[in-house]
């Protein structure tokens, strides 16, 4: 079931070595060292909480740290729903690399050995992609003409993720977006991105209430 | 340890709870309106990610066009092949092409 599960992970490895490398290099875009990008993919191995985490690093740290990891809340929900489907006997283990697409990938499976073969291959390819990208960075960035098309990347994730999780919860995401938007147009972005993912599920809860009457 | 390292551990801890406390406790975790919470804010989250790392005040025009314009050439590709990484790749290729475009061949 090991050698199933590295099978299995060959289109999450294609699709996490560009992401990686674009990691890497906007990470020492922005300021991060060589070590602490790759130690990032290392130690938190999740796409989005990194790029939140470097992006918001400047402006607070309370929000750098409280946001990636509110980001992550609904490995919570994937927690759940895989310990259900199979048994598993080593979570300390098999939750370290239970990413969106591990978890997608793992609906199929029947046995906790395949989640351990996506995960492996997975992290590597993430932090081999790092690496790549913080090793080239600097080749990269000398001509600075790179650098906006780099730092634009960050949007390209957040809107390729944000397409690919919309499905019915438009309103979720035109709340977030609306709350965020405007406390970035004052100046308090941090504050605005914070709240916007405290408030929106409560706002979106009574909308569903206020129809339904 | 530096400011960076101490979030980049923080952010590690918080994840890897995040991912481990609930295959440990598993029946503990079992609740639909937790479930809709994080579900609606992950959502918002990633859309307030989007839309500050879009926009930029004061508006250069030049700037958000060419970014808009690379995020259909995001869309297009996502909706295509349906894989993440290729698509952020098209994107900074697309923006990239448009940036030196405008640079060589201002409006």
């Amino acid at each position: 079931m090991f050698k199933r599960g590295l099978i299995a992970s060959v289109p999450i490895v294609i699709g996490y070595i560009p992401v990686a490398i674009t990691f890497g290099v906007s990470a020492v875009a922005i300021g991060f060292g060589r070590v602490e990008a790759v130690l990032a993919s290392m130690l938190i191995f999740a796409g989005a909480s990194q790029f939140a985490l470097i992006s918001l690093i400047s402006k607070s740290f309370v929000d750098a740290v409280i946001i990636p990891i509110m980001l992550n809340l609904r490995h919570v929900v994937y927690g759940c729903i895989i310990s259900q489907r199979i048994n598993i006997r080593k979570p300390i283990l098999t939750a370290f690399g239970l990413t969106d697409e591990v978890f997608a990938t793992s609906l199929n499976a029947n046995d906790e050995k395949f989640i351990w073969g996506l995960e492996v291959c997975a992290y590597l390819s993430w932090v081999l992609g790092t690496l790549i990208g913080v090793l080239c960075g600097a080749v990269l960035l000398s001509y600075t003409g790179f650098a906006p098309s780099l730092v634009f990347s960050l949007t390209a994730l957040f809107f390729v993720l944000l397409i690919s999780n919309i499905k019915g919860k438009m309103l979720a995401a035109l709340v977030g977006g609306v709350t965020a938007f405007v406390f970035h147009y004052f100046g308090y972005t941090s504050m605005g991105i914070l709240i916007a993912g405290l408030v929106t599920p409560i706002v979106v809860k009574v909308c569903q209430r206020i129809t339904w009457q | 340890m530096s400011t960076h390292h101490l979030a980049i551990v923080l952010v590690a801890i918080g994840t890897y709870l995040a991912r481990f406390l609930p295959m440990r406790f598993n029946e503990k975790f079992k609740s639909k309106w937790l479930d809709e919470f994080l579900t609606y804010s992950s959502v918002a989250l990633i859309s307030a990610l989007f839309v500050t790392s879009l926009v930029s005040f004061p508006v250069k025009p030049i700037d958000l066009s060419v970014s808009i314009a690379a995020l259909i050439f995001v869309f297009i590709s996502y909706k295509k092949w349906r894989n993440l990484g290729l698509s952020v790749l098209v994107g900074i290729v697309v923006h990239l092409i448009f940036s030196l475009s405008m640079r060589l061949y201002p409006l």
